[in-house]
């Protein structure tokens, strides 16, 4: 298995970060700011510069090349596999209502013999990730890792993009399948946010949609929690992350992230389902338990000889952190060492299995990694 | 250096297409730092403030919840996943003094039940206390439905516990001892009260036959006297007298017979003797007992019985449900007045048979009253009419045995409708049934 790392800023061009050589890449894995691709020209370049590879690839809310967190920049990585074998799929999703069937379509695509792992790239804004996964889970069956994220628009929640060979558009699913028993899989995931506060309970909520807690407008409570940064909404309300849990059962607790607000209704739209029913928790972040929860997502990743690995971090934990975001990869390359290449970026909502379970979800507010090694 | 600063440094070269250290960018950065900072120092404040709020907002629920545990009126209990206790409130020491000094935050509900033992009489039964101990933490394990315990004085203590969200126990403990002694009281008082209900029904059973005896001889006599059997009686008041006396029997043997029908009934020892009955000639029959009455009190009678199909009943019965309507309409309505009597079909197809007065009418608060055995000497307007009152209830309660019923419509001033009601089942097709 062979990487080489490009990084693409409006003032160089194209450059490489890192290389094993002249290599023939299966998979160009890319991660773009929003606005960089709008012309078509960089994924013309990358066409050009990796000729026969599938390239795959979203906008997001930062991008990783190796320790560093960037913005307004592309970072390509091709990967060149000795053994594995691939496949691609496409799909289109139009909305929240059915997004659990357009993950069925996803993942019916993809030959199963063979297959060991799925990484996935969803639309970040119109998407229902619960429900998503829920598809794609329900295709593949529990022994095929299913890990990926949501794609991002910096902090503006407004439009984001997906592309499988194909210029990154709205409304797009993409996946790469990993064959053959060569590949090593692995991933971990992590939040680190503090619950703070009484539980509450989510008295009024349809699909994403929270309008009550405690029969209380949502919004209304947010807007409290979040003081001065209550006039940045709804990217502020990243700063607060909701933690929810059927009843009696917090052990099975995730963590909600918001993608939109509705004023007239009081009510706050999430990346994932907001069950009504289900306690719920405002949880706040703390620098260093965000940067030790990144640590230990990587102590969970962690495989032998990894030599690539996909960080899909939350949004929300950098616009905390601000460029002490950097911060949270250094801890994980500290855990993965150097010999590991970091790529990633900043997305909307990651997806990973749950700890202790076979069974994938959609996480927020989390670092989620993937990690790559060929046996 | 800080690593932040190496951080920018990197950035500020790597953005520069010549590789030399951008200045303007690097300061930008650097720039973009320190608002950050201040950002973040303002989240972190409010932080504070927000967790100051919800810890004051916690807090008030708790003293809250500690109010309602300590003021509650039942003995409560916490036991923690651990099965030791948490907290409890004054009232379950008061209620249960049996589990003495050991009923404290940490200790074990087994030390408190072991403890209590030996001052436990039974759940009701009467095991020994070391099964009671067993079977008492198997209940607590297993929390279900409300039970009780007798303890020390015979006092029953209800005990209700559920299982909490952490995994241990929340109990409620209520010394029932009072509510089930005067539940006890309250049964052998029913039981008391309707045994009383049972002797004077039969004593009145027997009374009226002792009654009903010697008024046979009077009545006889009376009628002999009158009819001058074994001769003239010379004074005409001699026969008036003897007629007085005849009329005054009969009316006796009335009462007493209502009487009699009335304490049958509440006893349970009314057996109706049904056969297939023509309605229409019964009504005829009526007619013709009441007509001189009608005619002396100046009223008019209207009946409209032509076609009535045969019913499955006690002729005797209902030929006095029909009697006392009649007798009470004509008693009620003043001279001049008019009565109906109309039978219908019902649209379940049972047969109806009402009779409709323009007498006084009855208050609909008075019904009631009206239907009720002996509740006719309450009403004032009745009081100057005489009579003891068992016509009407007592006709209800002749219908009712046919599983039938008896409505009354009134409107003070313009005059009452008394209709019964027999089921379709006790109608027949046509005449010939009843032939």
């Amino acid at each position: 298995m062979r990487i080489e790392q490009r990084v693409w800023r409006a003032n160089t061009g194209w450059r490489v970060a890192a290389s094993d050589g002249a290599l023939t890449p299966a998979l160009v894995l890319f991660f773009a700011a929003p606005g960089t691709l709008d012309d078509g020209k960089r994924f013309a370049e990358l066409h050009t510069l990796y000729p026969g590879a599938a390239i795959l690839g979203c906008t997001t809310g930062g991008e990783i090349a190796d320790v560093d967190v960037l913005d307004d920049t592309i970072v390509a990585t091709a990967i060149e596999f000795a053994h594995t074998r691939l496949a691609f799929a496409e799909a289109t999703v139009e909305g929240d209502s059915n997004s659990e069937a357009a993950g069925r379509r996803l993942a019916a695509s993809l030959p199963r013999a063979g297959l060991r792992g799925v990484f996935v790239l969803s639309d970040g804004t119109h998407v229902n990730g619960t429900d998503l996964v829920a598809g794609i889970q329900k295709v593949l069956g529990p022994d095929i890792t299913i890990t990926g994220g949501l794609a991002g628009d910096g902090a503006r929640f407004v439009s984001t993009r997906v592309g499988l060979n194909a210029n990154p558009a709205p409304g797009r699913l993409a996946a790469a399948g990993f064959y053959g028993d060569e590949i090593c899989l692995g991933f971990g995931s992590f939040g680190g946010w503090d619950t703070v506060g009484p539980e509450r309970v989510i008295t009024r909520a349809r699909g994403t949609v929270l309008y009550e807690l405690d029969d209380q407008p949502a919004l209304a409570l947010y807007r409290n929690y979040l003081g001065p940064e209550a006039d940045n909404l709804p990217a502020s309300a990243l700063l607060c992350p909701l933690r929810i849990h059927p009843p009696g059962k917090p052990e099975a607790a995730r963590v909600r992230t918001v993608i939109g607000i509705d004023d007239a209704e009081g009510a706050m739209m999430y990346a994932g389902s907001v069950p009504e029913g289900y306690v719920a928790q405002l949880m706040l972040g703390h620098f260093e338990n965000l940067i030790a929860g990144a640590g230990r997502a990587a102590a969970r990743a962690a495989i032998p000889d990894a030599r690539l690995a996909i960080l899909v971090s939350c949004i929300g934990r950098k616009l905390l952190l601000g460029q002490q975001i950097a911060d949270e990869v250094e801890a994980v390359r500290g855990v993965l060492g150097a010999a590991c290449r970091l790529t990633g970026f900043y997305s909307y909502g990651e997806i990973a299995p749950l700890e202790n379970s076979p069974f994938c979800d959609l996480h927020n507010q989390t670092m989620t990694i993937t990690t790559i090694a060929e046996a | 250096m800080h690593r932040l600063l190496e951080r920018q440094l990197i950035r500020a070269r790597a953005d520069s297409p010549d590789g030399e250290t951008d200045l303007e960018t690097l300061l930008g950065l650097i720039d973009a730092a320190y608002v950050e900072f201040d950002r973040q120092r303002r989240v972190l404040a409010h932080t504070h403030e927000i967790m100051r709020d919800e810890y004051l907002r916690i807090n008030a629920g708790l003293s809250r919840l500690r109010d309602a545990i300590t003021q509650m009126g039942a003995g409560f209990a916490i036991w923690g996943s651990d099965d030791r206790l948490v907290l409890c409130n004054a009232l379950l020491r008061e209620i249960l003094p049996e589990t003495g000094e050991v009923l404290r935050p940490g200790a074990t509900f087994t030390e408190c039940i072991v403890h209590m033992g030996p001052h436990v009489a039974t759940f009701g039964g009467d095991e020994p206390p070391r099964d009671w101990i067993t079977e008492r933490l198997r209940r607590h394990r297993n929390p279900g439905d409300p039970f009780e315990i007798i303890v020390g004085g015979g006092r029953h203590i209800r005990i209700w516990e559920a299982k909490t969200s952490e995994g241990g126990i929340v109990g409620v403990y209520v010394d029932v001892t009072e509510s089930k002694r005067a539940e006890s009281e309250l049964r052998h008082a029913k039981e008391a009260a309707e045994s009383a209900n049972r002797s004077k029904s039969l004593f009145l059973a027997n009374m009226s036959h002792e009654l009903r005896t010697p008024l046979n001889a009077i009545i006889g006599f009376s009628e002999v006297i009158q009819g001058e059997m074994m001769g003239p009686l010379g004074d005409h008041r001699y026969r008036d007298y003897s007629r007085d006396i005849h009329n005054a029997g009969k009316h006796l043997l009335d009462i007493i017979n209502d009487i009699l029908d009335m304490s049958k009934i509440e006893s349970g020892k009314f057996k109706l003797d049904a056969e297939w009955t023509d309605l229409g000639e019964l009504v005829e029959g009526v007619l013709h007992m009441v007509h001189a009455r009608a005619r002396e009190a100046g009223l008019t009678l209207h009946a409209a019985a032509g076609g009535l199909p045969s019913v499955f009943c006690e002729r005797r019965v209902l030929r006095q449900v029909l009697l006392n309507l009649i007798s009470n309409a004509i008693k009620f309505t003043p001279s001049g007045g008019r009565i109906d009597i109309n039978g219908t079909t019902t649209a379940e197809g049972g047969i109806m048979v009402s009779v409709t007065d323009t007498g006084i009418g009855i208050a609909p608060q008075d019904i009631p009253l009206a239907l009720m055995p002996f509740g006719h000497v309450e009403l004032t307007l009745s009081r100057a009419h005489g009579g003891v009152g068992l016509g009407l209830p007592l006709s209800q309660r002749l219908a009712e045995l046919h599983g039938g019923r008896l409505q009354v419509e009134s409107t003070v001033g313009r005059g009452t409708t008394v209709s019964v009601t027999l089921p379709p089942e006790r109608v027949g097709q046509s005449a010939l049934r009843s032939a």
